[in-house]
């Protein structure tokens, strides 16, 4: 099973090709929305391709917040669990 | 009004009435108005919704035009055309207002949630499996008269086939809320556009920009 760190760095790829940032900009706990205008839509194709790019299915239903790599990270994480 | 699987977006009775009053003046100008090119429109529609290719058929306009769309909408609700698009709108108060002319019209709505950031992301979710026809406001929130780079990948994500849709009145009013919105008047000139549609599964340019300038185009030419 892929670790977090390994989640991580996914995320952090598919979050730099859709808000064309750096790898390098994208902090644990910065607020993706704020620094890096991630949009609703924007958060739902990082989603989507993460799902397509791990085979998971991401439940939201316990979700309260989308806004950090960390939230990211602990969602994603849940699902490869779970799969 | 339909709204999303969600099951959000339930509208207050002032919204309702708005929007009725929206809905009855958009088909008073359906009577009064010449309306040029609604049977093109009508028949897009209507080979979108025969296809059999399982894609989605996704409908994009500017904000601006959307009053003079119901005014065609209320021409093509005449055949049941319109009535087989799912209208995407925000549960905003601008969104559900135009969600609820929409049904005044006979047309259906698919209410996007808002304040809630993961509601609206498995909405989003339910809308790229679909293999319907929708219908969206590319600009809904600003800026206006451009087409988001995430909004553009997410229609090429779903294999949509994306064709831009304008309509104009001529005369009318601009009535500038958040966003300059036409208003026609009984007397308008109120024509459709149809764009060239995009197959952004055999087309890997940038979506949103070649989207943005189809819907510039159409503008452009307008009455």
């Amino acid at each position: 099973m892929i670790s977090e760190s390994g989640i991580a760095g996914r995320i952090v790829r598919h979050l730099a090709i859709e808000l064309k940032v750096d790898e390098a900009d994208v902090v644990l706990a910065g607020s993706l929305r704020a620094d890096l205008q991630m949009d609703s839509v924007a958060a739902a194709n990082i989603l989507f391709a993460l799902e397509e790019d791990l085979g998971v299915e991401i439940d939201l239903g316990e979700v309260v917040s989308l806004d950090t790599l960390a939230d990211f990270v602990g969602v994603v994480a849940a699902a490869v669990g779970d799969a | 009004m339909r709204d999303g699987a969600t099951g959000v977006g339930s509208s207050s009775r002032i919204v309702r009435g708005l929007a009725r009053a929206v809905g009855a003046y958009a088909s008073y100008l359906g009577r009064r108005c010449e309306v040029e090119n609604a049977d093109a429109l009508s028949a897009v529609i209507e080979t979108s919704i025969k296809d059999e290719s399982r894609r989605p058929f996704v409908f994009c306009y500017f904000i601006a035009d959307v009053m003079p769309l119901m005014v065609v909408a209320s021409r093509l609700n005449r055949d049941g055309a319109a009535g087989r698009v799912r209208w995407v709108c925000d549960d905003t108060l601008g969104g559900a207002l135009t969600a609820e002319a929409i049904a005044s019209l006979g047309g259906s709505a698919f209410l996007l949630p808002w304040a809630s950031r993961i509601r609206r992301i498995d909405a989003l979710r339910m809308l790229r499996r679909s293999v319907g026809v929708w219908g969206v406001a590319v600009d809904g929130h600003g800026p206006y008269g451009h087409v988001s780079p995430a909004l553009g990948r997410f229609l090429a994500e779903t294999g949509a086939v994306v064709i831009p849709i304008g309509a104009s009145a001529s005369p009318r009013l601009t009535v500038t809320l958040r966003a300059a919105l036409q208003v026609p008047l009984p007397w308008s000139l109120v024509a459709s556009r149809i764009g060239v549609p995009l197959d952004f599964s055999v087309e890997a340019r940038d979506c949103a920009s070649v989207l943005e300038k189809r819907l510039a185009d159409l503008t452009s030419s307008h009455v």
